[in-house]
């Protein structure tokens, strides 16, 4: 018998500690996890360090990621008991959606957003200025 | 739309000399109410990871803003609500700004 599939929007932060290699690891580990089950997943973002808005275990930045899952509902419980027990992660969030959007979603565009002002504000010379005076 | 209609078309026929001034301080007390932004087919969508447009909805405290203020419909400011705090679990939004 054919299992049936719910759409989720998984988004999860690893701590500041990681590298990007060692989450790309880990992410690719969980969609192989899924796809054990009988998933998918339709999309995976990376979308970088963010600085929280208030800190979480004392720590001050994130690295978030963004996965859009095709699953069957039970295997949410495993993956969420999965997920707590892996001291990488601080914190996951995983919704139950009615349609999975296939565009980038805003988290990652914003991402994109910030480079582009990084970069405008190094050419500018608005950051070189603020870097410190000892050499 | 129904008000925009009455007061086009009493516009013209309230064009004479002597009753042009009371029927023009009349009309600013038909201010046409903002509509809902996320209403209808080209309204906005409810997204807990846009931080920018969840930020309108907020105060400077970072508290969700009361819908008879930003004009969202009842059931657009149960998900706008929802989405907050999401958003604020994610760390995305401080739950208390200062």
């Amino acid at each position: 018998m054919k299992q049936k599939l719910n759409n989720y929007e998984f988004v999860c932060i690893f701590t500041q500690d990681t590298t990007e290699q060692i989450v790309r690891s880990t992410v690719s580990e969980y969609t192989q996890k899924i796809k054990e089950v009988g998933g998918e997943v339709t999309k995976t973002e990376f979308c970088g360090m963010r600085t929280f808005a208030y800190p979480i275990d004392k720590k001050k930045k994130g690295y978030y990621i963004l996965l859009n899952l095709k699953m069957p509902a039970d295997f949410v419980k495993k993956f969420d008991v999965f997920l707590k027990n892996d001291p990488t992660v601080v914190r996951f969030l995983m919704l139950h959606v009615d349609e999975l959007d296939a565009k980038p979603s805003e988290l990652l565009q914003q991402r994109h957003n910030l480079d582009t002002v990084y970069k405008a504000q190094i050419r500018s010379g608005k950051i070189y200025q603020q870097q410190p005076e000892t050499a | 739309m129904s008000e925009e209609l009455t007061t086009d078309s009493t516009g013209p026929a309230g064009a004479g000399a002597g009753t042009r001034m009371p029927t023009r301080s009349k009309r600013t007390f038909f201010k046409k109410r903002r509509s809902c932004p996320f209403s209808g087919p080209n309204g906005l969508k409810v997204d807990y990871k846009n931080i920018q447009l969840l930020q309108k909805f907020l105060s400077d405290s970072g508290k969700i803003l009361p819908s008879r203020i930003t004009a969202v419909s009842t059931k657009h400011q149960r998900h706008l609500s929802r989405a907050v705090k999401h958003a604020r679990f994610l760390a995305l939004i401080p739950y208390i700004a200062d």
